[in-house]
């Protein structure tokens, strides 16, 4: 039913409606400041409340990183202690100045990470979540067992070596900057092509991999990040508190921070900044001011937990997108007009494919199984697509048309058989590495990434062509900034000239069906792929649509792409396909001409039932 | 007054309207056939009458009562009872299990074990079985339980969702024969199919769909003979 | 370390005894765990407290000086009553807008953290006792003064781990309502087909996993003689390397897992220098390998296809 802990499958359904990522305006910003000012004003007495409030900021967004990519990390207390200990320990017992040992134990934080995430990272969402509920409990029993080292049960203190003002070296002043930083980081990582990545890996992973993202590699980078952050946080927590008791690094740490992503919503990095000023004020507002009246609550010490649990509870039951997705989207300020269908605007020519080398077919399929189970939904199939045609696959329902798509895309991998693309083996290779190869895809019924705006969906698609990484996009190298600004140019180009120029800045979501399938196929354009995979793309059309469909299908063919189109609306197929083939019971039943599958009686037979 | 009267329902599957404007009706003890291409909607109409997904607009009359939106047990109960496509039986439970909970809605036990004696004779197979986990049996014999769970639920109307599907054609002409027979004891039949020859040599009526709405309806004889079937699947030539 | 413990017969039985008790008494904590993650695919982290405001229901009515079996009962009530509302409150409208497993996992969570203070509210975060008056707390000893150790709560926790999970089986394999819930399991769509009201066969499992959770919960506290609000930290964890060692949604496995996890703890304290530290390391060790090997437990369902 659903998947085990080894499936990469999107279990359930994507964000909701209501977390809208794309086309905010810049009100979120001044509002999130001003919420955390004016806690900063409510709660801060001394420069350690004000130290608790920036950590617990930092904190908030050692969530993000990870929750934004879909993935409950709670391992955020083990870091946050690894952080901590081994910052306190360079300081104190090895001498080291604090810069130093604070990058090295982020460096520490780092590499244990990756330690862990190399297979950890492979498990679904909530097996993930288990893992590294695990992780943090053992950080804390090492810590019991190197006791000499850490100050043992007791914590890091006077007592056990580590004295106050050996410590103490961190004022607010320093975990403000790093802040700062952090914020300027997810700012522009939001921005850009990593950025862009996450979020297709939030929404949906499968798609994410067909459009040629490594998921692997983004969710490694994410971990990395939350657990250098949260590392980051804890020591700095050393180093202005002045001492450690290991009960500071508790699951309930973890719990809280959840609650933190949770209650301001994980779609954008200042929802948890804003859930973190919330959580950490709130209770001592309604302590404050509240308990003048309802006397229990001044002493009602389990205040901000229930307030982190009641915040888990309701938001994830209510409004799932947080506190953050509250925010309206910017409205689209129509530009252009978006033209009726498909077909009626296609003015300039769409970028050419390579000439084909020599004469040998693009994929060739052989004997190619997929057995579920006992069940066999394709028994031993042979193909042959040849470059620059328009490929149908028909079939009557169950025959294995989609299982066969789901092969070639990568989205599967066959029980037997091979798929040579272009003279070399790709059965079994990974979605995003058949993409980068120059395979793309659509979708039966259509998966775009709701919560992005348009144009983000085609960026999407750049994915694979454009090499600025994360690093590149930090440092703002100029390089990285022309990339972005030339696939920014060219995904408003392909949008134009398939009329969907109006619609660039809004949320995905927000489009119609028949205008959202088009996004998919500007998507999957966007790869400049060699093939396309196209899985139904008249469903739901009338006559009329289709029509056009099938003019753009045709004109892509004349623009150099090969095209493998399964579909039911026979009048589509038959006008534009130069070659069919028919499946029936996970095998080929027939394949020629338009004209020699209709008049086949085997077609007829396997569509009508035998006379 | 028919048993079954759908009008105007439109139903969204996936974002799209997968029926527009739908009406038709299925007279007590007749068998009823629903041919069109893969997309056509006829799933889609089935699970609106099984209460799966509501309707955006039109109405369902069971019997004269709007059920409409009611809730699937409810439906159930009231006795319409649908073999859904791919068959959806418990894999993991064995094939006695399966025929009993089919009996779920039921009240009176005496008569739900009458019941199961009278599948049985019906499918000797699913006897020789009984034990068996429902997964492992083959794709005829899981459509062969398919229906006799639904059965014994006592259907006042049976709805068929492709239950030719995936089988081979010596296995078809057996699970048709069984539901000819169920017809013929007396029990209203709905009959989806993308199979169309079959179907209309088993039903006396047949309702044509594309693209969600309906393009012929008429007696199976004459549209065995008609044209309008074949561009239904194959397109205009 | 001390060799000498190896050659030790008696020394190795008590181990047995006490480990087979700890394990009895994790086997019927994942009991109840498992049976939601099988037949509705949730993993309810706030189990753990379900089990501590058992643990606390029982010490009430033991407290106020009434017998055994009825602070077992009031356990088992207050563990059902407790699930289900967890049920309509925490997981139901989210079955309802179709969110996914992370949704109702941290959904769990929260409901734990409000739970756990609430307790901590009412009962200060001090441990309590048992009274003496609930079970006797002198052991029996066979062969003699300084022989096998066995505790009348290790008797009847061993006893309840094998009735429960024989009386589960039978619920789950043999009744009507038991039938339905392996239904709702396999396929929730088609049970509602079948005319099953598929909420309230999910009301019926979180009543029976909550009166488990209840059971673990007073054996706990008979066992251990203390109970406090923070109780549930240590034997979610433990809970969650039961059932992923024995298979999620497996009776089987979790008797199973419960038992070997139980034993190894055990071992480890008695026979590792330092394996006090460890022991409660030993649980997320035991995870971690199963998740990384063998992600399906031992006797779990088989697993579905790597994309």
């Amino acid at each position: 039913m659903n998947g085990g802990p080894a499936t990469d499958e999107h279990a359930g359904g994507s964000p909701p409606a209501a977390d809208r990522g794309g086309g905010r305006s810049a009100a979120p910003w001044i509002v999130a400041g001003l919420i955390v000012a004016a806690d900063a004003f409510i709660s801060i007495r001394s420069a350690a409340d004000l130290d608790r409030l920036l950590i617990n900021l930092v904190l908030a967004l050692s969530a993000f990183a990870t929750l934004h990519a879909r993935m409950l990390s709670l391992a955020t207390a083990g870091f946050m202690a690894i952080g901590a200990y081994a910052s306190a320990i360079l300081t104190v017992k090895v001498g080291l100045p604090v810069e130093a040992a604070l990058l090295a134990a982020l460096g520490l934080c780092a590499l244990v990470a990756l330690l862990i995430g190399l297979p950890v990272l492979r498990l679904t969402d909530v097996y993930l979540a288990i893992s590294t509920l695990g992780f943090g409990e053992v950080v804390r029993i090492l810590i019991v067992v190197l006791a000499d080292l850490t100050g043992g049960p007791t914590g890091a203190n006077l007592s056990t070596g580590f004295p106050y003002d050996a410590m103490k070296r961190i004022g607010p002043g320093a975990i403000a900057a790093a802040l700062a930083l952090l914020v300027y980081l997810f700012w522009s990582m939001s921005r850009s092509r990593t950025g862009r990545a996450l979020r297709a890996i939030r929404e949906r992973p499968a798609a994410a991999a067909s459009m040629g993202i490594d998921l692997m590699r983004y969710r490694t980078l994410a971990f990395v990040m939350s657990a250098i952050i949260a590392g980051a946080a804890g020591a700095f927590y050393a180093h202005s508190v002045g001492s450690l008791d290991n009960s500071d690094f508790r699951f309930n740490r973890a719990v809280d921070v959840l609650g933190y992503a949770v209650l301001g919503g994980s779609g954008q990095w200042f929802g948890p900044l804003l859930g973190a000023g919330l959580l950490t004020a709130l209770p001592l507002l309604l302590r404050d001011s509240l308990g003048a009246s309802i006397g229990f609550l001044r002493g009602f010490a389990q205040l901000p937990n229930i307030l982190t649990g009641l915040s888990l509870v309701l938001v994830i039951v209510f409004f799932p997108g947080g506190l953050a997705a509250v925010f309206p989207p910017r409205r689209a300020r129509a530009r252009g007009r978006a033209a009726a269908s498909i077909g009626a605007a296609l003015p300039g020519p769409l970028p050419p494919r390579s000439p084909s080398a020599g004469g040998e077919p693009l994929l060739v399929v052989a004997g190619l199984s997929r057995a579920f189970g006992g069940v066999a939904a394709l028994g031993g199939v042979d193909l042959r697509f040849e470059r620059g045609v328009i490929h149908g696959l028909i079939g009557p329902n169950g025959a294995g048309k989609t299982t066969l798509l789901n092969l070639i895309s990568g989205a599967m991998a066959p029980t037997t058989g091979s798929i040579l693309w272009q003279g070399r083996e790709i059965a079994g290779r990974r979605p995003h590495e058949i993409a980068q190869a120059g395979i793309a895809r659509t979708w039966q019924g259509v998966r775009l990434f709701d919560d992005m705006t348009v144009r983000d969906n085609v960026l999407a698609g750049h994915h694979a062509r454009m090499g600025n990484g994360v690093l590149a996009t930090w440092l703002s190298l100029p390089r990285s900034r022309r990339q972005e600004q030339a696939a920014a140019e060219e995904a408003n180009g392909l949008l134009e000239r398939l009329g969907l120029g109006g619609f660039a800045d809004r949320a995905a979501g927000t489009l119609s069906y028949g205008d959202r399938r088009r996004v998919e196929i500007a998507r999957a354009l966007a790869l400049e792929p060699q093939l396309l995979l196209l899985d139904e793309p008249a469903a739901g059309m009338n006559g009329v649509e289709a029509e056009a469909l099938g003019t753009f299908l045709v004109e892509l063919k004349h623009r150099g792409y090969t095209l493998i189109v399964v579909e039911h609306h026979m009048e589509l197929i038959m006008r534009v396909c130069d070659r069919i083939a028919v499946l029936n019971f996970g095998r080929t039943i027939a394949q020629g001409t338009p004209a020699e599958v209709a008049s086949s009686d085997a077609v007829r037979e396997a569509y009508l039932g035998r006379d | 007054m028919a048993l079954l009267d759908v009008e105007a329902i439109s139903v969204r599957y996936g974002g799209i309207e997968a029926v527009r404007g739908l009406s038709f009706a299925v007279e007590a003890g007749s068998m009823v056939a629903m041919i069109g291409a893969n997309g056509a909607g006829k799933s889609s109409i089935l699970n609106a009458v099984s209460g799966l997904v509501r309707p955006r607009a039109g109405r369902i009359r069971f019997d004269g009562a709007d059920i409409t939106g009611h809730a699937p047990e409810a439906i159930v109960r009231s006795g319409v009872v649908q073999v859904p496509e791919g068959r959806a039986i418990l894999g993991p439970l064995t094939v006695a299990e399966n025929l009993d909970l089919g009996a779920w809605s039921r009240r009176d036990p005496g008569e739900a074990r009458r019941t199961l004696e009278e599948v049985y004779a019906l499918f000797p197979r699913l006897a020789e079985r009984r034990r068996q986990l429902a997964g492992s049996l083959s794709g005829g014999e899981q459509q062969m339980l398919a229906i006799g769970r639904a059965l014994m639920a006592h259907p006042r109307i049976l709805l068929l969702d492709e239950p030719s599907m995936g089988l081979a054609p010596v296995v078809i002409s057996a699970v048709f024969d069984a539901i000819s027979r169920i017809h013929r004891a007396g029990t209203t039949v709905l009959l989806v199919e993308q199979n169309a020859r079959q179907a209309l040599r088993l039903a006396e009526r047949a309702l044509v769909l594309s693209r969600g709405q309906l393009m012929r309806e008429g007696s199976s004889a004459s549209l065995l003979e008609d044209p309008v079937i074949v561009e239904a699947f194959l397109g205009r030539a | 370390m001390d060799l000498s413990l190896l050659a030790d017969p008696v020394f190795l039985a008590q181990n047995v005894v006490d480990g087979a008790a700890r394990g009895a008494l994790y086997a019927v904590y994942a009991l109840g765990f498992t049976l939601i993650f099988g037949v509705l695919d949730i993993i309810n982290l706030a189990h753990a407290a379900t089990f501590m405001w058992c643990a606390f229901a029982g010490w009430l009515v033991l407290s106020a000086g009434l017998s055994l079996p009825l602070g077992l009962a009031a356990a088992l009530v207050a563990g059902a009553a407790t699930a289900v509302l967890l049920e309509l409150l925490a997981f139901r409208p989210l079955r309802r807008a179709g969110s996914d497993r992370l949704a109702s996992m941290i959904s769990s969570i929260g409901a734990t953290l409000i739970m756990v203070s609430i307790a901590e509210a009412v009962f200060g975060v001090s441990t309590r006792r048992f009274p003496d008056s609930a079970l006797d707390p002198r052991p029996f000893f066979l062969g003699g003064a300084g022989g096998l150790r066995v505790s009348r709560a290790q008797i009847l926790i061993v006893a309840a781990a094998v009735v429960l999970s024989l009386a589960l089986g039978f619920f789950i394999r043999r009744t009507r309502m038991g039938t339905a819930l392996r239904a709702v399991a396999a396929d929730q769509r088609a049970s509602r087909l079948l005319g099953i009201e598929v909420n309230r066969v999910v009301v019926v499992t979180f009543a029976v996993a909550g009166a488990l959770a209840g059971a673990a919960g007073i054996l706990v506290g008979l066992l251990t003689n203390a109970i406090s609000p923070g109780m549930g930290s240590q034997i979610e964890l433990r809970g969650l390397a039961v059932v992923i060692l024995g298979g999620m949604g497996s009776i089987e496995g979790a008797v199973l897992g419960g038992l070997i996890l139980g034993l190894v703890e055990t071992f480890a304290i008695a026979y590792i220098p330092g394996g006090g530290d460890i022991k409660d390391a030993i649980a997320f060790i035991i995870l971690f390998l199963i998740l990384l090997v063998r992600p399906n437990g031992i006797l779990g369902r088989k697993a579905e296809d790597a994309a």
